[in-house]
């Protein structure tokens, strides 16, 4: 699977070998298409609800 | 954001949600998903609830309830950060909601069994998530100001986000892009 390469402009960069590339193309491979952070979402999902209007 | 470093990320090519994946080397390799996922509309504005944690090998999925104790935390912790700009560069008119998987009511229960840290009257592990993003944004707040716009929510005082005052408790946070 292609990723797309992102860019920092500040701090500097630990950058990763060939092999972590392709580790982390293959879990992304895995994760695709999943739900994650269901628990998370939906504790801010329920915040968001109680909420009028967002403050700007 | 600052002067410590950060892991390389990559962007995975996620159609609705933004999703960055990178590696923490510390006392062991660890792949940790950051994902930014609509979760609401509001007002014109789409609210994108940061997510973060570990990529779990066994079960193919990532897991936020977990403290890895990798010995890196401050690298990693920048590295979440430096995702913000990376996001709003893509979402200018975004929201960006911010709150803690250890802030839920029932994780002192769920923490005590495995917690070695030997607590007696608090809890050291409850909110500690979104204790280190306020401590960050207390810290900087001068500078990030200069980009962002903060909102806290003190769910104790009211379900309504108020205009972020540094060293004030929130249990979640609001961040816009100023233009």
């Amino acid at each position: 699977m292609k990723t797309k390469k992102t860019t920092l402009k500040a701090s500097k960069v630990i950058s990763m070998s060939a092999k972590t590339k392709e580790k982390i193309a293959n879990v992304a491979t895995t994760l695709k298409g999943k739900e994650l952070f269901t628990d998370k979402i939906e504790l801010a999902k329920k915040t968001l609800s109680e909420l009028k209007s967002l403050p700007i | 954001m600052n002067n410590l470093p950060v892991y390389d990320t990559e962007q995975t090519p996620e159609e609705i949600k933004t999703q960055y994946l990178f590696e923490s080397v510390g006392e062991r390799t660890i792949i940790k998903a950051i994902e930014y996922t609509p979760i609401a509309s509001m007002g014109g504005r789409t609210v994108y609830n940061l997510g973060f944690g570990d990529y779990d090998e066994v079960l193919g999925t990532i897991v936020d309830d977990i403290n890895s104790n990798n010995g890196d935390i401050y690298i990693v912790f920048n590295t979440v950060l430096s995702t913000v700009p990376m996001f709003f560069a893509i979402n200018e008119d975004a929201v960006i909601i911010v709150s803690g998987s250890d802030s839920h009511d029932e994780f002192i229960n769920d923490c005590l069994p495995t917690c070695k840290k030997k607590c007696v009257a608090l809890c050291k592990n409850f909110q500690r998530r979104i204790k280190t993003y306020r401590y960050y944004v207390d810290k900087n707040f001068e500078d990030l100001s200069l980009n962002y716009i903060f909102f806290g929510r003190n769910k104790s005082k009211a379900n309504t986000f108020v205009q972020y005052i540094p060293n004030h408790h929130y249990d979640d946070i609001l961040v816009y892009k100023k233009k």
